[in-house]
C-alpha cells in the first residue's frame, strides 16, 4: 500500500516552490551568470566523462551485425564512391572556374581566414522542449556568447551560455532559433526557424516573386546583426550552409512564400563541432547605432 | 528529511548525467525517459509531497545546469508537478501497481505543461512537435516508472526500517 501522508506542510511547499521560481527570476534578470559560470564546468566534466562509452556503444550498435549486411553495406558504399568520383570530375572542372573568377577579382587576397575552435560534444539538452548541445569549450578557449557553431555537414546552431571550459549551444533546430538566410539560385534572402522537436525548419519571409525549388541550397546571408562597439557586426558568416529546400508552400493570397528545410547535420549523432571564432564580416555599412547619435 | 538529502543528491546528479550524456544516444521511438522527472515523482508518492518535492529542487536544478533553457525553469516544473501528482494520489485509491505507472504519465505531462505555461513569458518559442511526442513519452514513462517505482520503494522500506531500529536503540 502507497504511503499517504498524514498532513500536508503548506508553507513548507510554498518555500520550495519560492525558491524555484526565485531561481527563475534571477535568471531571467542576469544576476546569476556569474554563479552558473563556475558551477556548469564541474558537471559538464561529468557528462564528458560519461558521454564517450556512451558514444563507443551507440556506434557500436548502429554497425552492421552481420557478414551479409557488412556485405551489402560494402557494395552500397562503393556504388557510392564511384558516383562521388564522377561528381568529383564535374567539381573539379567548377573549381578550376572558381579558380580564374577567384583570380580575376582578387578574392582569395582580400578574404581574410575564419577561424575556428574545434570542440567534442559531451551532452545534450536534458529538456525535450529544447534542442541544445553541450561542447567541451568555452570562455578559456575564446568562446564567447553568440558565436556560429557548425560542423563538416553543415551549421548546427549558435553558442547560447558559455562557461569557463563548457558552452551550451543552441540548436538551429529549436524552436527559438531563427537565422538570416539565402537561397543559392536565386539569392532570395528569408529567415530560417527551428521548428522545435520532430517539427522541420522553415525558411520564411521569402519574396513570393522568388524562384524556389526543392533541393535548392539554404545558406546563412551574413546579414541581420547587432551592434557592437557601435558598429553593425552579422552574427553569422555569409554562406554557410544551412540545409536543402524539402518543400515550398505558396499561395497567391500571401505575399510571401515559405520553404521547408532539411539539415543534412544529424544533430543526434554529431560528435564534433566547430566554433567559429573569427569571420569576415558582411559589409553592413551606413547602418549605425541610432542610439549613438547624438541629441538635439 | 537529512538523510533522504544525502541520497537525493548524488542519486539525482548521476540520473541528470545519464540523461545529458548517456540517454540521448538510445533514444526508444524517438523519445527518451525522463529519470529524473519519475524518481521526484515516486519519492513524492512513497515519502508525501513536501519530500518529494525538495527531491524534485534538486534533481530540476542538475538539469537545468545542463540545459540551454532558462535556469530554474525544469526546478520550477518539476516540483509543480511532483507536488501536484502527490496530491492527486492522496485523492486516489491505493494501488501499488496501476497507479504508479498512471501518475508517471500524468506527472511528466505536467512537467511538460508547467514549462509550456512558463516559457512563452520569457520569450522563448515552442515548437509544437512536442506535443505530438507526449503520447509515445508518457507511454514510455509509464512503463519505465515500474522499476524506478519499485528500487526507491525497497530504498524507501530499508530507511523506515533502519529509523525504526534507530528508536528503539
Amino acid at each position: 500500500m502507497l504511503n499517504k501522508p498524514d498532513g500536508i506542510r503548506w508553507v513548507a511547499l510554498a518555500v520550495i516552490i519560492a525558491i524555484a521560481f526565485g531561481l527563475y527570476v534571477l535568471d531571467s534578470t542576469g544576476n546569476l551568470d556569474t554563479l552558473l559560470r563556475f558551477l556548469r564546468d564541474p558537471v559538464a566534466t561529468l557528462s564528458d566523462v560519461a558521454s564517450d562509452p556512451a558514444q563507443s556503444v551507440s556506434s557500436a550498435l548502429d554497425a552492421p551485425r552481420n557478414l551479409a549486411e557488412a556485405t551489402a553495406r560494402i557494395a552500397e558504399l562503393e556504388a557510392q564512391v564511384a558516383e562521388l568520383e564522377r561528381a568529383n570530375q564535374g567539381y573539379r572542372e567548377l573549381e578550376g572556374e572558381y579558380e580564374i573568377l577567384a583570380n580575376l577579382f582578387d578574392y582569395a587576397r582580400e578574404t581574410p581566414l575564419t577561424s575556428r575552435v574545434l570542440a567534442d560534444v559531451i551532452g545534450r539538452d536534458p529538456n525535450p522542449l529544447f534542442q541544445g548541445l553541450i561542447i567541451n569549450k568555452g570562455f578559456a578557449d575564446g568562446v564567447r556568447i553568440g558565436m556560429p557553431v557548425d560542423s563538416e555537414r553543415g551549421l548546427v546552431g549558435q553558442v547560447f551560455r558559455v562557461n569557463e571550459r563548457s558552452a551550451l549551444v543552441l540548436l538551429i533546430t529549436d524552436a527559438s532559433s531563427s537565422i538570416p538566410a539565402r537561397l543559392s539560385e536565386s539569392r532570395s534572402p528569408g529567415l530560417v526557424h527551428g521548428g522545435g522537436l520532430g517539427n522541420p525548419m522553415s525558411m520564411d519571409w521569402i519574396p513570393l516573386e522568388a524562384e524556389v525549388t526543392v533541393g535548392d541550397t539554404v545558406l546563412t546571408s551574413g546579414l541581420i546583426g547587432e551592434f557592437v562597439a557601435g558598429a553593425m557586426v552579422s552574427r553569422f558568416p555569409s554562406g554557410l550552409i544551412i540545409g536543402r529546400v524539402a518543400n515550398v508552400r505558396r499561395s497567391d493570397a500571401d505575399i510571401l512564400q515559405t520553404a521547408e528545410v532539411q539539415s543534412a547535420v544529424d544533430f543526434g549523432k554529431l560528435e564534433k563541432v566547430f566554433v567559429i571564432t573569427g569571420f569576415p564580416q558582411t559589409d553592413l555599412g551606413g547602418l549605425e547605432n541610432p542610439l549613438d547619435e547624438p541629441g538635439p | 528529511m537529512t538523510g533522504t538529502l544525502l541520497i537525493a543528491l548524488p542519486l539525482m546528479l548521476l540520473l541528470a548525467v545519464l540523461q545529458t550524456a548517456v540517454w540521448p544516444y538510445f533514444a526508444i521511438w524517438g523519445v527518451e525517459p525522463q529519470l529524473v522527472v519519475l524518481t521526484a515523482v515516486v519519492w513524492g508518492m512513497l515519502r508525501g509531497p513536501e519530500e518529494g518535492a525538495v527531491w524534485a529542487l534538486i534533481g530540476g536544478i542538475f538539469l537545468d545546469l545542463f540545459s540551454v533553457g532558462p535556469f530554474g525553469l525544469n526546478a520550477l516544473a518539476l516540483v509543480i508537478a511532483t507536488i501536484a501528482t502527490a496530491l492527486v494520489q492522496h485523492a486516489l485509491p491505493t494501488s501499488r501497481f496501476i497507479l504508479p505507472s498512471v501518475l508517471g504519465a500524468l506527472g511528466t505531462a505536467l512537467f511538460l505543461l508547467v514549462q509550456f505555461v512558463l516559457l512563452p513569458l520569457s520569450g522563448w518559442s515552442l515548437g509544437l512537435g512536442v506535443v505530438r511526442m507526449l503520447p509515445t513519452l508518457a507511454v514510455l514513462q509509464g512503463v519505465v516508472i515500474v522499476p524506478v517505482y519499485w528500487v526507491l520503494y525497497t530504498l524507501d522500506k530499508r530507511l523506515r526500517n533502519t529509523a525504526v531500529v534507530s528508536e528503539g536503540l
